[in-house]
């Protein structure tokens, strides 16, 4: 094994000039693909403050409908609503309630010019479910919630906007005409972390949104998100949800109204998925067509690489012959020459790799802006947010198919050849 | 019985536009530990021969035993073993392989040779470099050396396996007559010290006359 790693590398630094250009190649298409991949995962990895994501379920809305008529209405809940269906759940570590869109918020000090910015309004457990750095003062809890005490959690560039620095825990300031105090400063949020996204966070009983509320009050502004202890304890979660579901439903009978889960409480990937609060999403198909998406991504490129290959390979059908002339088997022959390859394809793939990092990093702003967005703040990521496990295994990954793909037509046509014809280079 | 027995063997190439009879009906029979040359003119299906007694290729029809075995049907996983372990190919013009050095040239065969370990490969590889006097230029590549001395790397790559029989094409063709007359001791060496079985196809009279046995072929039949 290690001596045919050896004479692997042997044979790749004589035919140098193939090894780079195949190395380039592959390296570029990994990277196309894997700004791509990157374009998604970004969307569904875990890093502060949605470190959480993978234990974390999303009722962002709520369906109801009058039984036996086509009458239907999908939608963010009301608080009380989202506290009945997915408040203290015991299947699960914690839930959350907050707004399920940014609100716009005009910010003044005494003296100072106003500073607008995107508000959430949240409930107590929204700071124990996601993960924010506190670089000053300390979140508001529940009891602060329930009091609907003026208090605020701002990010460090509102502070710094506000008040000129970010140790801004205990100033006070006017929210909209209503006097507020900081009780923490957090570090900025990037957008790509759309659901606790904002620059300015506070309880949501203190502004109007909490009585925005249709549907017989059942319906209004608010999401909820669920922390599960692992995720291994959807399947519970998602039960207790039904049954609360079932319960609530009794209590709110008069109002004609019954809520339908359309299996929620979702995952995140699910979320996503999901183009509409009255669709349930369709993991399977959008994860067959992603697959199909990469596929062909994979095969243009694939195809390139084989024709090289190849061409690798006629140089070496003398070598080759040899070696069958001297015992190398058909298989062990493959073997050889899909583990040459995979060399390749390897080095070229982590290549590619850094290269869709570094290219996401540089040119977040461009790449990640979405088109339907809550917020007018440009995205930005950090490379917390792109080097994930996750993306690297979907990069190796698609370094063995690229491998297969390329290399599978022209080694098995070489390990078939004549072997007198393979020597005499016929 | 003998070592190497072919049996009513003929070879036919087929392309689109033509058929060529290389070998017609040829049996041959030659005993372990004989030195055997093959001769005729150019064409006659002298290669074509070698290479069906190698295993290399099949007859159209016919049969080759070898060691007394029949090859006829064997798997390609129990021919390669097979060749691996009973016959080692000199060709005319070397085929070492550019990419790898002296040593790793002929330590190959030994890589697909079950259960030989990396430095047992290496021992082997040096005693027979040292047998055909090259120990000196195992870090060399191919290139580095002479036609002489490719030649007999060719050899110690041959043997390193410790075949029985050992075929070679036309093992000094490419070679001037001094270097020829080298790699010829080091065949007769192989011969009458280790027994071992050698089939040469060559065009050199002289060289053939010191051979056991001498098979002469014309347009694919065995004439003498
Ligand atoms: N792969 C092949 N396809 C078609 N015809 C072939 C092939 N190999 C050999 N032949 C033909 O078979 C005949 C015998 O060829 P072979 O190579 O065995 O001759 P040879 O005796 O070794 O000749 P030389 O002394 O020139 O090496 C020739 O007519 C040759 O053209
Ligand atoms: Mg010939």
């Amino acid at each position: 094994m290690r001596e045919m790693m050896r004479q692997a590398m042997a044979q790749l630094r004589s035919q140098r000039m193939l090894t780079v250009v195949g190395i380039t190649g592959t390296a570029l298409s990994i990277f196309l693909i894997m700004v791509v991949v990157m374009l998604q995962q970004v969307k569904v990895a875990p890093y502060a403050p949605v470190s959480n994501r993978p234990r974390m379920l999303y009722a962002q809305y709520a369906s109801i409908v009058v039984e036996n008529t086509p009458y239907q209405s999908n939608g963010p809940m009301s608080y009380e609503s989202a506290k009945e269906l997915y408040g203290n759940l015991e299947t699960a570590e914690r839930s959350t309630i907050f707004a399920s869109y940014l609100t716009v918020a005009t910010m003044t000090v005494p003296g100072g010019r106003p500073v607008s910015a995107d508000m959430l309004t949240t409930d107590g457990e929204f700071w124990n479910v996601y993960d924010f750095t506190f670089l000053s003062g300390k979140p508001y809890d529940q009891t602060a919630v329930d009091a609907a005490q003026h208090v605020a959690v701002i990010d460090e560039s509102t502070a710094r906007r506000l008040f000129g620095s970010t140790d801004a825990a205990g100033r006070e300031f006017q929210l909209n005409h209503s006097p507020y105090t900081v009780a923490g400063v957090v570090r900025d949020v990037s957008t790509l972390a759309e659901e606790c996204f904002a620059h300015v966070w506070v309880p949501l009983t203190t502004t109007p949104l909490i009585n925005n509320t249709w549907n017989s009050y059942l319906m209004g502004s608010f999401s909820a998100v669920v922390l599960a202890k692992s995720s291994d304890d959807f399947a519970a979660i998602r039960e207790e949800c039904d049954r609360r579901m079932r319960a609530y439903n009794k209590t709110v009978k008069e109002s004609n109204w019954q809520f339908i889960s359309r299996g929620r409480p979702y995952t995140k990937e699910e979320v996503l998925v999901g183009q509409w609060a009255n669709v349930e999403p369709d993991l399977k198909t959008y994860r067959r067509d992603r697959l199909i998406v990469f596929l062909i991504l994979l095969i243009v490129p694939a195809i390139n690489l084989s024709g090289m290959t190849e061409s690798r390979m006629r140089q070496r059908r003398e070598e080759i012959g040899v070696r069958r002339a001297f015992g190398c088997k058909r298989s062990t022959l493959l073997m050889q020459l899909f583990g040459e390859n995979l060399m390749i394809t390897v080095v070229a793939g982590l290549i590619g790799w850094a290269l869709s990092v570094g290219f996401a990093y540089l040119f977040s702003t461009m790449l990640f802006l979405e088109g339907y967005s809550n917020t007018l703040t440009m995205p930005k990521v950090s490379l917390e947010m792109l080097v994930q496990p996750s993306t690297f295994a979907w990069a190796l990954g698609f370094c063995f198919v690229l491998n297969l793909l390329s290399t599978g037509v022209p080694a098995w046509r070489a390990s078939r050849t004549n072997i007198v014809n393979a020597i005499n280079k016929k | 019985m003998g070592i190497i027995e072919l049996k009513e063997v003929s070879k036919i190439y087929r392309t689109d536009e033509v058929e060529t009879l290389a070998l017609e009906n040829v049996n041959v029979d030659i005993d372990k530990g004989e030195f055997v040359s093959i001769m005729g003119p150019s064409g006659c299906g002298k290669s074509t021969l070698l290479n069906i007694v190698g295993l290399l290729d099949a007859p159209t029809t016919g049969r080759v035993l070898i060691d007394g075995t029949t090859t006829e049907g064997m798997s390609d996983s129990a021919l390669s073993a097979f060749r691996n372990s009973k016959l080692g190919f000199v060709f005319q013009s070397f085929h070492l392989i550019g990419s790898l050095n002296v040593l790793d040239n002929v330590e190959m065969p030994l890589l697909y040779r079950h259960g030989v370990k990396g430095s047992e490969r290496t021992r082997m590889a040096k005693a027979v470099l040292e047998r055909v006097g090259l120990s000196h230029r195992m870090y060399h590549r191919p290139a580095q050396l002479s036609g002489g001395q490719c030649q007999r790397v060719a050899i110690a790559r041959a043997i390193v396996g410790n075949p029985e029989i050992i075929l070679a094409d036309e093992p000094t063709g490419n070679l001037d007559s001094r270097m020829g007359a080298e790699v010829m001791q080091l065949l007769h060496e192989l011969n009458k010290e280790d027994g071992r079985t050698i089939v040469m196809v060559t065009h050199n009279d002289e060289q053939a006359r010191m051979t056991d046995r001498i098979v002469r072929f014309f347009d694919g039949r065995q004439v003498q």
